[in-house]
């Protein structure tokens, strides 16, 4: 409680928390928030660009947010352009019905935050097959928000144990384990997760899919908290109230446990939250590329691979709008990393 | 009355090597702790009291020698488990030997926990046994019950060591080893907590492995006395016949420091053979540069020097 007061106290700290929070907030109910479900696809609108909002048409004395409805035609490149009906008016209604989905997996509910009725609204455009890219955004953020923290909490845990135990006995196991921390350490992280992932089988269910992702970036991950844990330990164990513990009879595992890992665990903490971004970056990359969540499932990544040629980004630069959410949310992990690691480890702030 | 011997260290080597330099950080030490009495391990700074301390407390593997624990070898792993719950320790500094993140009620109780029978409890111990069990082992300190919610950061130096003190007794120890207890407390302190210590020597009658590079102190409080000097035995024997009539050259040193008397010091050279405090001794003879034998000069007060016969 007492940290949480200091990371508001400071300015970044306490934007970087509110985006975060507003942004798992979004996608734990993203079913409420979506208008649609993520793999609705309406070839009519397929590239359909933002829609506008209106507030005012004067002719129908229609007041509040619309929209129009939207026709297309194709031009002489075989392209379409959208374009206003000025004629359908659908007014943009809150706590609507739409689509069934099962509130935080709990009950069957149909109500959402907002919706046009008959009409299509795509706040932040749409995609090949006329899904809705902002719907997208928040299932994507589903997988790619929680698999950073999966992934950061798991290698944490690893990094604990392992860098614990070598740098408390030190010796052959601290050489052994250090040995293949670096060994993990040495391969460039990307090249290792592709290989990783090449070695599995490539038709994988979406959720075999996920938990793989996160086994291959804990796997790359944890070999750098280890390490620091490892240095930590090694100075801790040399304190005379590790003696102590030992003279009074404790075993080896609970000295690690209770007095040499809990004075590792602020900044274990920094070093997660800091770490948290290159997870996040892990996935996006890999799905980027294919290897990672298959469509129709979302995630930040593949929905960026939309956006993988020249063309695509030209013509309908609205594809790019995931991208502005895994930067943002990697700034933000950043900001809180730095924020915290002042608060916890000021000495470090030169670094 | 002849009290037995509770420990017996013999011919103890520990060597310690830095990027292949090895420094004999104790080399062959014999001594022996009477049950029931104090005795005192002198020697100045880096002169291997802690490392045999904790050689004794099974922190580090000796080289050579054996260390007899009631006649058990506690070298041996499976002795040492045994001899863990008998032989505790108290340290120099009181604000590293207690974990800053544990209050000084978890401090003691997690002492309790590992060998809950010998503190009086069944098997298993619970909070509120404990709690009753914490209380008494403060109050045996002198310490109020309410330094148990706290961590040691909001205690005294005085007022840890006497929670070092109580945890180190809290299992009923029949041999504790107090490494310094009083050299980082001011002098008030210092002799209060000498006081509660020899007072709760008596009254346990646990045996006190006293170490210090004070002679005046081992004065006060020790039965029986030891002199190190750079991994060796300098000297043993009763308290009063070291105190008052040192022999070894290095001993009178000590005695002069603890009077602060000491004038001047000669440059200390490690010696490869013979006595080790060859290069600071002003009577030293010819003879010197060969191991010294053990001699009785005394009745009980024996020294390793050439400059005495038996």
């Amino acid at each position: 409680m007492d940290i949480l007061k200091q990371i508001i106290s400071n300015k970044p700290g306490r934007i970087a928390l509110f985006v975060l929070l507003l942004l798992y907030f979004a996608v734990i109910f993203a079913p409420f928030f979506a208008p649609y479900p993520y793999d609705g696809d309406d070839v009519m609108y397929s590239y359909a660009p933002p829609t506008k909002i209106h507030l005012v048409n004067l002719e129908k004395k229609q007041f509040g947010p619309f929209i129009y409805g939207q026709t297309y035609e194709i031009n002489e490149y075989y392209q379409r352009i959208y374009q206003e009906d000025k004629t359908i008016i659908y007014p943009i209604k809150v706590f609507t019905k739409g689509f069934k989905y099962k509130f935080l997996g709990l009950w069957e509910t149909d109500r959402h935050l907002f919706g046009v009725g008959e009409g299509k609204i795509y706040l932040l455009g749409a995609d090949l097959k006329g899904r809705d890219i902002f719907t997208r955004i928040l299932y994507g953020g589903r997988i790619s928000l929680s698999i950073g923290l999966i992934g950061a909490a798991i290698s944490l845990f690893i990094g604990l144990i392992v860098g614990g135990l070598s740098g408390y006995f030190g010796g052959r196991i601290d050489n052994f384990t250090m040995r293949i921390c670096e060994m993990i350490m040495m391969i460039p992280s990307f090249y290792l997760m592709l290989a990783l992932r090449a070695s599995f089988p490539p038709n994988l269910t979406s959720t075999q899919v996920y938990l793989l992702i996160i086994v291959i970036l804990s796997f790359i991950g944890w070999a750098s908290t280890a390490r620091i844990i490892r240095g930590m330990a090694i100075s801790l164990r040399e304190n005379e109230y590790v003696y102590a513990a030992k003279a009074i009879g404790l075993s080896h595992f609970k000295i690690i446990i209770r007095h040499i890992l809990p004075h590792t665990l602020s900044y274990a903490l920094v070093a997660v939250v800091l770490r948290i971004p290159a997870y996040i970056l892990g996935e996006a990359g890999l799905s980027l590329i294919g290897l990672g969540i298959q469509e129709p499932e979302a995630s930040w990544g593949n929905l960026l691979s939309a956006a993988m040629g020249i063309v695509n980004i030209r013509l309908f630069p609205w594809i790019l709008i995931p991208g502005l959410f895994i930067v943002v949310t990697v700034v933000c992990f950043n900001v809180l990393g730095d924020t915290l690691r002042d608060i916890l480890d000021p000495k470090r702030r030169v670094l | 009355m002849e009290n037995s011997k509770i420990l017996t260290v013999e011919n103890l080597a520990v060597h310690f090597s830095h990027k292949g330099k090895p420094t004999k950080a104790l080399d062959g030490v014999d001594i022996f702790l009477k049950k029931g009495l104090v005795t005192s391990l002198a020697g100045e700074s880096g002169c291997g009291k802690t490392t045999l301390a904790k050689t004794i407390l099974g922190f580090y593997k000796p080289q050579q020698g054996k260390i007899y624990f009631n006649g058990k070898d506690i070298i041996l792993p499976r002795n040492q488990k045994e001899a863990r719950r008998d032989i505790q320790i108290v340290f120099q500094n009181p604000f590293a030997s207690l974990d800053p993140r544990c209050t000084i009620f978890y401090s003691l109780y997690e002492a309790l926990t590992v060998f809950p029978s010998k503190a009086g409890a069944n098997k298993k111990i619970n909070k509120l046994q404990g709690r009753e069990l914490v209380k008494k082992a403060l109050a045996e300190v002198e310490l109020e019950d309410d330094v148990m919610e706290r961590i040691p950061q909001q205690l005294s130096g005085g007022q840890i060591q006497r929670v070092c003190i109580a945890r180190s007794l809290i299992n009923r120890p029949s041999l504790v080893i107090l490494d310094e207890p009083t050299s980082s407390l001011d002098v008030t302190t210092a002799s209060k907590i000498m006081k509660l210590l020899s007072e709760l020597q008596k009254e346990l009658e646990v045996t006190f492995l006293f170490i210090s590079h004070n002679l005046k102190l081992l004065k006060k409080i020790s039965d029986y006395c030891f002199i190190m000097y750079r991994g060796k035995i300098m000297e043993y024997g009763p308290r009063d016949s070291i105190y008052n009539n040192p022999l070894h050259p290095y001993t009178k040193l000590l005695k002069e420091a603890s009077q602060q008397k000491l004038k001047y010091l000669k440059e200390d050279v490690v010696s490869l053979s013979g006595c080790p405090f060859l290069s600071r001794c002003s009577f030293k003879k010819p003879e010197c540069s060969q191991e010294s034998v053990r001699k009785e000069v005394e009745p009980g007060h024996f020294v390793y020097c050439h400059l005495f016969k038996e």
